[in-house]
């Protein structure tokens, strides 16, 4: 039974890490997304200085970007530290020790527990990233659609390149918010377990 | 230790950790408590009889009594089965 028990616990926790480096690939996507969308719109700016109206809803764009991205990265970053004790210790825990497993249970429960609200925003930022980028692909299927690059020429065969990638990142951001609700549901029905749990122990205690 | 833990949880690891006699400055920091609400956890259990305290070569000790054994086997069948019964989560 311990073993088993071992065993679905490591699978869990990996998980949950594979779920926070799909994190980390989303911000980055969403990074370099922003950056490829928005800085050749805003080159004139960069380069000579000069300031057209059209241009604000690109830096609006870049700006955002960058902001949700480093805040995606950022608890990505604070999830992992406290994560990674987990995982260390997990590897060192024998089959046969279920007080070590019972440890690692603990700590993964009380890890949920703090990091609640923080998991949650992880989902919402990627439901936002998703929802944000399939807007912009919109006006970009328009364009090929319009056929205002005609087909052969580079700059075409790029749009659809960008295109491509804009709906690719919207799909990680969108699937990374799935994934993140599956595990938010399955740990809330454990904590939810664990308080039934609380008043069982608690008639043990008072005898 | 980090994170927040139940009540229950605390006493599972202070009773754990003092199957072999043990200090208070010991207990608490194994358990990630600080000195107040170490001696809340400790005082609790050693009222109930689960923790007792006794000298040694001029240390004073904390041990787990038997009495304490309904409350860990039954923190350890519960805990347990939270993962091999309950929802497993995988990508």
């Amino acid at each position: 039974m311990e073993q088993t028990t071992l065993n679905r616990l490591k699978l869990e926790i990996q998980s949950f890490k594979g779920l926070i480096i799909t994190n980390f690939i989303g911000a980055a996507l969403t990074i370099a997304f922003s950056v490829a969308y928005a800085v050749p719109k805003i080159m004139p700016l960069l380069v000579a200085g000069s300031f057209e109206l059209q241009m604000i809803p690109y830096l609006a764009l870049a700006i955002v970007g960058f902001a949700v991205a480093i805040n995606w990265i950022t608890r990505g970053a604070e999830l992992m530290e406290g994560h990674d004790n987990i995982v260390t210790e997990l590897e060192e825990v024998s089959p046969d020790d279920d007080e070590a497993i019972i440890g690692i249970i603990v700590q993964s429960l009380a890890f949920y527990r703090e990091n609640q609200p923080k998991i949650r925003q992880l989902g919402m930022l990627g439901r936002v990233v998703g929802v944000f980028l399939l807007l912009t692909a919109v006006p970009q299927i328009q364009a090929l659609v319009a056929s205002e690059y005609p087909l052969g020429q580079v700059i075409a065969i790029g749009q659809v390149f960008v295109l491509l990638g804009t709906l690719a990142v919207a799909a990680l951001g969108l699937y990374a918010t799935s994934i993140i609700s599956r595990f938010t549901v399955k740990w809330d029905k454990r904590l939810s377990v664990t308080d039934e749990a609380g008043e069982k122990l608690d008639r043990i205690l008072e005898g | 230790m980090k994170g927040k833990r139940t009540q229950y949880e605390i006493y599972w690891e202070i009773l754990t950790y003092c199957r072999n006699p043990r200090t208070f400055t010991s207990i608490i920091h194994r358990c990630s408590l600080n000195s107040k609400i170490g001696q809340e956890h400790i005082g609790f259990l050693e009222d109930k009889g689960y923790l007792r305290r006794f000298e040694d070569e001029g240390q004073n000790l904390l041990r787990t009594t038997d009495d304490a054994m309904p409350f860990l086997d039954a923190f350890r069948e519960m805990y347990l089965e939270l993962f091999d019964r309950g929802p497993d989560f995988k990508l």
